[in-house]
Parts: C-alpha cells; structure tokens; sequence
C-alpha cells in the first residue's frame, strides 16, 4: 500500500491532535474499507448487487467502481456517479462538463444515454443520508439508487468511518493547477544520451507551442469568456514544460527532486528519458511517495515497486525481453551454447538476471567475448554494441531495443544475417498507415526524424497526457488523470513506435510482448518480421 | 487537440436517438425484488470463427468445437481487472451456480477474457480462485487477441476500447445453434430462469 497522500495525512494528524473522538468517524479506517474492501482485522465488507448478487472483500470495495479518485467512471454503459465530498455535500446537478465527460468522448450504448437523460437533480447529502444509501441504496429523496451500487451490511462504526473519509475525498484539488495554468515537468536522468536528450524536449516543447497556441486561439474566439462558469473553456489551461535534469548518483535523486517540486509545483511528469546506467526505480519510488503521476519515460529499466500506482510504462523494458527471449532461444531450438554479453550497466543485468530467471538456469555471461569459458553458438548481447555473427564469431546474436535504437534504418539494413532484434517496437510496415500522420506532424513542425522511435514515443505521451486532461476538465485531481489514463489509451489511433498500446484499472505496461526482428535491406526501415508478437505469459 | 465544443448543441439529439430503441421488450424486473434491473433479450444465431484458445491451465481449447452440443452453454466476456461490471458479471455466475448445478443436462459457464494479453492462464486461475470456481463446469479463457476479437465480433460484441464493453450474457440450449443475448446485467434468479427456459422446449 502506497499512502502518496502527504496532504492528507497532515489533515489525519491534526484530526487526530484535536479532535479524536469517534463519533466523527476514522477517515483512515474508511479509506481502508474504500481502497480493499476490508477493515483493519482482515474481515470482508459484504454486501448485495442487482438484488440477489454477494459481492464481499474485493469485489465489494467502492474503489472497484467509483475509483481512487472518487470520480466515479463510466464504462460498458454503466454509470458509476462521483461521491468526493464535495460533489455529496451540494444538490447534484448535471453540468455541461459533466454531460461531456460521460457522452462525447466514448462510445456509449444508447440505453446509457437514456438513463443519463432521465437522471433527475438530487438534494444534497449529509451523514445519516449518506449512511442511509450505502446501507439501503436510497438517495437523499427516497429515490432508489441503480441495484448495481451494493446495499451494505455496515456497523455503526464501519459506516462512520466511509463517511469521513468519503468526506475528505476531492476535498482540494492536486497542485500544479491554477486559473490559467497547468504544470508538467520531464525528467532526464544523469546517465541519458545527449542526442536522445535534445531529441526529446525538441519534440515536447513543440506539441506544447502548438497545444498552447491553439487554446488561445480557442479562448479568444468571440463569445467565449474564461469567466463564463461551465463552459468547457473554463476547463483549458496553458501547458507550462519544466524540465528536471538529475545529477549525481541515484541516492541524492529524490532530494534533488523534492527541490524541484517545491520550487515548482507540477501536476505531473511527463515521458522522461533514461540511460543504461541507473533505471528509473528511484524516481518511481519517489512519484509513488509524492503521488505524483509520471506518464511514459523512455527507459529500458522501468522501477518495479510493488503495487507502485503513479507510474505508467510503456513496457517492462529489458525484464519484457528476457522473458520473450527465453520463449524465442527455447522455440527456435537456440539454446545449447548460449551465452551472454553482459556489461556493466544496470540495465544489462537486469536483463541478464531476467533472462537467467525465465529460463530457470544460468547462461555463462561475460563483459566480452574473449572472456567467455568457450566460444558461444549463440550469443545474447544486453548492451548497444553489437557483436558480428559469422564464421569467426557465434551463428546468432540477439540483441534487444537498446542495440536496435542506437542504429539509423540505413545501418539496421546492412547488418548480416543472423543477427536478430528482440523487441516490443514494432518494425515500420506493422504501423503503417498510423506513422504516416505522426511523421507529418513532425513535418508541419519542421522536425527531423533522428531517434525516430524515440520522438514518436514522446509525442505520444504528450498526446495522451493531452487527452486524459481532456476527460478531466476541472476536476484536477491526480488520481483522476491515472485514471483517465487507464481508460483512455487503447483508444489512441496512434501508439508512437509501437503496434499497440492498451491499459486498464491498475494495469501498467502498456505493450506486453515482443517481436523478434531481422534486418532486412528491402523492408522500410530496414527490419522485418522473423517471429510474429508474442505475449510471454501466453505462450504454451 | 481534438477538443469538439461543437458537439454541445448536439446533445439533446443524443439523447432522444437513446429512447427509441428497436429492440423486444426484456422482461419485467425480477419477481417482486424491488431492485432487480431490467435487460433485453435477444435470439440470434451466430457465425462463429474456429480458433484455438488457451483455458486457465494455458491447456488449449478448440473454440467453438470445445463448447458441448448436449449441455447448456452460459458465457460471458469478462476481464480481470475490469471495474464495474465484471464482478457483477462473475459473481452472478457464480451466485447461480448452486442452482444451475441441479440442471440436468448440467450447464458450462464460458467466461471469456476480452483483455488476453493481460490475462494470461496465470491471471484467471488468480481470477477464478477468487470466485471459487474450481471444477470443470466453469471454463476460463484467454488466446491470442487477433483471436478473442474474432469471437466478440462474431458475437457482434467488439468495442475498440475494452474498457467501454457491455454487460452480455449468451446462453445456447443443448442442440441448438441459436444465442440467446441477454443485453445488461441480470440478478442470480433472472439468470437461472433463463438457463431453465433453455431446457423447455
Ligand atoms: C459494483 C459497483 C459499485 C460499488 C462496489 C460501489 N458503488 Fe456506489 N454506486 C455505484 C453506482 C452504479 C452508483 C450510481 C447509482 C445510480 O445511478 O442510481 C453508485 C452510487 C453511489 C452513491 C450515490 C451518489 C449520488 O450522487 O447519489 C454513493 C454515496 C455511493 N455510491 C457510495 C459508495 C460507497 C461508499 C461504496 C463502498 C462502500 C460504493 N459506493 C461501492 C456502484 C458501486
């Protein structure tokens, strides 16, 4: 379990420090019960859906449909209404944005619509009422709720504790946000490429220009006032990029970076870069403490915290590989007088140790190939050099992202044969037609296309950032934009250097397989396909 | 930016297209239970596609071919981290099970992930053990999603993102090769009543 809610627990303490008595309720017993669906000693909530349907622990937890956001959702034609404190404490009534949010964006059933439209306004709620509808599913009003909200068996104190917390949910939105503008920052660690470096802010600095201009243009459109409450105007803001180089060696990277978010508030971290080096676990780390939302780095070294929440990845980087590659040594019969090459870097050994692990046996590995005990067959090579097969050397290398990415089409082309690319990227003619639209953007901005792979990843993640803010409008909440996350990505029509994106609740991966690539001087981009996607934990 | 202000005035159009809807009349709501919902029943039959799926023990199973002829089927698309209404879904399978057990011939529950690539056979047997399935009457599948889209849109139940999939339900009766759809979710009872009507002829 990851807190990442400083604000609140200062409002717990000084809940705590002067006012304890239980009448109020425990907000952090609550948010238990809102978050798992079962209180402190391990017992179940248990309630009843549809009427005659059980649902307990789990699958009774409100977290399951209204989210940790509290904003509910709107998914397969049902809809989950929003229960943050202050959308319970006053009369519901449906805005434009709220309309929007529900109905333009999605692809929604027409019995959904329906229903929407026969919502009627409800009074506000206060604390018996509010008891009243988890325990009897009854609005303040006497209406019944929709039988998929469970009615719940709930004791007194069970009851008070939901309802404080409940109160205290969405009580003030996340920082990062004012009237006019929203901050982002990007983040490049030590150890990043320079080249890749400028590669990437050039590409974020010019979707945030364009974004930028068109909101103004949208604003200044006659008859629309920013003052004009419930517009959707109200709800574009003005993308401000930070960007945060780190320095030193990883321990000193959350000071730094405290530092930074103290100097400047942001509501989020946007795409990101990484070298071999280090990884990205630290920053994670430090996200998931913040709740900070970081959405897609560019890194092969992904942080893998247990049950980390703010992080989105577009794969698991090399542990992604280790396992499609052991999938691919055993079914291509490669696996006698394997060995690997593996360097200094963390990223190397995470691959390596991965690749140990998924075959259930260590290969002999080495920094070079002269140091290996005999002359491998085949050879796994971790870093970005690539060692050459042939007769002097292995039959085969296999070689991953990292090797692939270093190398213009041109030189991926002239490699000789035997020579194999294990990765999630999908080669040029699988992402057709959609890389066209994505290169003429880049046109329109006059951007080259060096680091290709890289670029469309971060504009990307500025689209899909973009997009999320979207489904937001003015409800700046972090947890929120997760969310909409979750929800939103398979709905891209691009997905940056890859064939296919998709998420959902607390899923973080983006891409969960591999192909095995070869060069090829008459394919586009000088790869084709030598093994087709191939998902690990799928393979029989 | 793919902000649409303009479809603001569009709205109330949205709205009343929603009302008239062509579909037969489901069933009234459930047996005097105050708060049963309502859902759509529909007969279709259905071109299936042969492909090969993966069940919770990443055994393959021959999809339609797999699917008894001389028993009742009852399937579902699921997910296993979907939020709202999956879990309705699934416990209401499982809610109805004890009943449907008693039927003779004893029905299959088909729930099929529409998410494969995060529901490897590891996942659903996590998913399953949570729903107590255990047995051999309550199959799990995944596969290769090429595959499993194949099956929703041959149940004309695909949605590009899975996130926004509706609450269905099939039910097919032994020898038949007719679907009925239930549109929406359904109480335990509702669903019962509709596996025996399978079996009366
Ligand atoms: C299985 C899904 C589900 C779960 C779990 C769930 N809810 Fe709900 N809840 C709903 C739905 C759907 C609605 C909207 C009902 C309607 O439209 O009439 C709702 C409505 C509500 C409302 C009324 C909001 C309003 O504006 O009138 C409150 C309050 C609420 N839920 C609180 C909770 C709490 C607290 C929990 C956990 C103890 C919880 N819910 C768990 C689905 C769920």
């Amino acid at each position: 379990m990851s807190p990442g809610r400083r604000g609140c627990a200062a409002v717990l303490l000084a809940l705590a420090a002067c006012s304890p008595g239980p009448p109020a309720g425990d907000p952090e017993r609550g948010r238990l019960l809102y978050l798992s669906g079962r209180r402190p000693d391990g017992t179940p909530l248990e309630a009843r859906a549809q009427g005659d349907v059980p649902v307990r622990g789990a699958d009774a937890a409100c977290v399951r449909c209204h989210q940790r956001s509290g904003m509910g959702s709107a998914e397969g034609g049902m809809l989950v209404l929003p229960i943050t404190g202050p959308r319970l404490a006053a009369p519901q009534e449906w805005s434009n944005q709220d309309l929007m949010r529900y109905l333009y964006r999605e692809e929604q059933e027409r019995a959904f619509k329906a229903k929407l439209l026969q919502m009627r306004i409800r009074p506000a709620y206060d604390r018996p009422s509010l008891i009243r509808a988890l325990r009897e599913g009854l609005r303040p009003d006497g209406h019944p709720l929709d039988p998929a909200m469970p009615r719940y068996r709930l004791s007194e104190e069970d009851a008070r504790d939901l309802a404080a917390w409940l109160e205290r949910l969405g009580a003030a939105p996340s920082p990062g946000v004012d009237e006019e503008r929203i901050h982002f920052a990007t983040v490049i660690l030590p150890d990043a490429d320079p080249g890749e470096a400028t590669a990437l802010l050039e590409t974020l600095e010019a979707w945030k220009e364009r974004r930028n201009q068109h909101v103004l243009w949208e604003l200044q459109k006659p008859g629309h006032s920013v003052r004009f409450k419930d517009t959707l105007y109200d709800a574009l803001r003005l993308w401000e990029l930070h960007v945060w180089r780190l320095e030193g060696p990883p321990s000193s990277w959350p000071e730094q970076l405290t530092a930074l978010l103290e100097e400047q508030p942001v509501f989020a971290l946007v795409s990101g870069l990484g070298g071999p080096r280090f990884g990205w676990g630290p920053v994670q780390a430090w996200c998931e403490a913040e709740g900070l939302p970081c959405l897609f780095p560019w890194t092969a070294l992904p942080g893998e915290e247990d049950g980390a929440w703010y992080s989105f990845w577009f794969h698991e980087g090399v542990r992604l590989e280790a396992r499609a590659l052991a999938v691919f040594l055993r079914q291509r019969k490669d696996l006698e007088g394997a060995a690997q090459l593996v360097g200094e870097t963390a990223e190397e050994r995470a691959g390596a140790a991965a690749l140990d692990a998924a075959l259930g046996r260590p290969l002999p590995r080495a920094a070079r190939v002269e140091e290996l005990p005999a002359p491998p067959r085949v050879l796994v090579a971790w870093g970005a050099a690539l060692p050459r097969p042939g007769p002097a050397g292995p039959e085969r290398v296999y070689a991953t992202t990292r090797a692939l990415t270093a190398r213009s089409a041109a030189e991926l082309a002239s490699l000789p044969a035997g020579l194999f690319f294990v990765t999630p990227c999908a080669p040029d003619p699988l992402l057709e037609p959609a890389i066209r639209q994505d290169r003429v953007w880049f046109r329109n901005q006059e951007l080259p296309l060096d680091h290709e792979r890289l670029r469309l990843a971060a504009y990307f993640a500025a689209r899909s950032l973009d997009n999320a803010l979207e489904h937001l409008f003015e409800d700046f909440y972090r947890d929120f934009l997760v969310e909409s996350i979750e929800h939103g990505t398979e709905e891209r029509m691009t997905f940056g250097p890859f064939h296919r994106l998709s998420l959902g609740r607390d899923q973080r991966h983006a891409a969960r397989g591999c192909f095995l690539l070869r060069p090829d001087p008459d394919a586009e981009g000088g790869l084709a396909v030598e093994e087709a996607w191939t998902v690990p934990g799928l393979a029989e | 930016m793919r902000f649409r202000p303009w479809l603001l005035p569009w709205l109330p159009v949205l709205f009343v297209a929603g009302c008239g809807e062509g579909r037969t009349a489901g069933p009234a709501p459930g047996e005097g239970q105050a708060s049963s919902s309502a859902y759509t029943r529909e007969e279709h039959s259905y071109a299936l596609p042969e492909v090969r799926l993966l069940d919770r023990h990443g055994q393959p199973f021959a999809f339609p071919a797999g699917l008894p002829a001389d028993r009742p089927v009852l399937l579902q698309f699921v997910f296993t981290t979907c939020g709202t209404i999956c879990p309705i879904l699934s416990n209401t399978f499982r809610e109805a099970r004890r009943e449907l057990e008693r039927l003779d011939p004893r029905p299959l529950l088909v729930s099929l992930s529409i998410d494969p690539e995060q529901d490897t056979p590891e996942a659903l047997r996590d998913y399953a053990a949570g729903l107590q399935a255990g047995g051999r009457d309550w199959v799990f599948l995944t596969g290769r999603r090429e595959d499993i889209e194949a099956v929703q849109k041959a149940f004309d139940a695909w949605h590009r993102n899975k996130m926004n999939h509706e609450p269905l339900t099939f039910l097919r009766a032994p020898g038949s090769s007719t679907w009925v759809r239930l549109n929406g979710l359904s109480s335990a009872a509702q669903l019962v009543r509709e596996a025996r009507g399978l079996l009366r002829p």
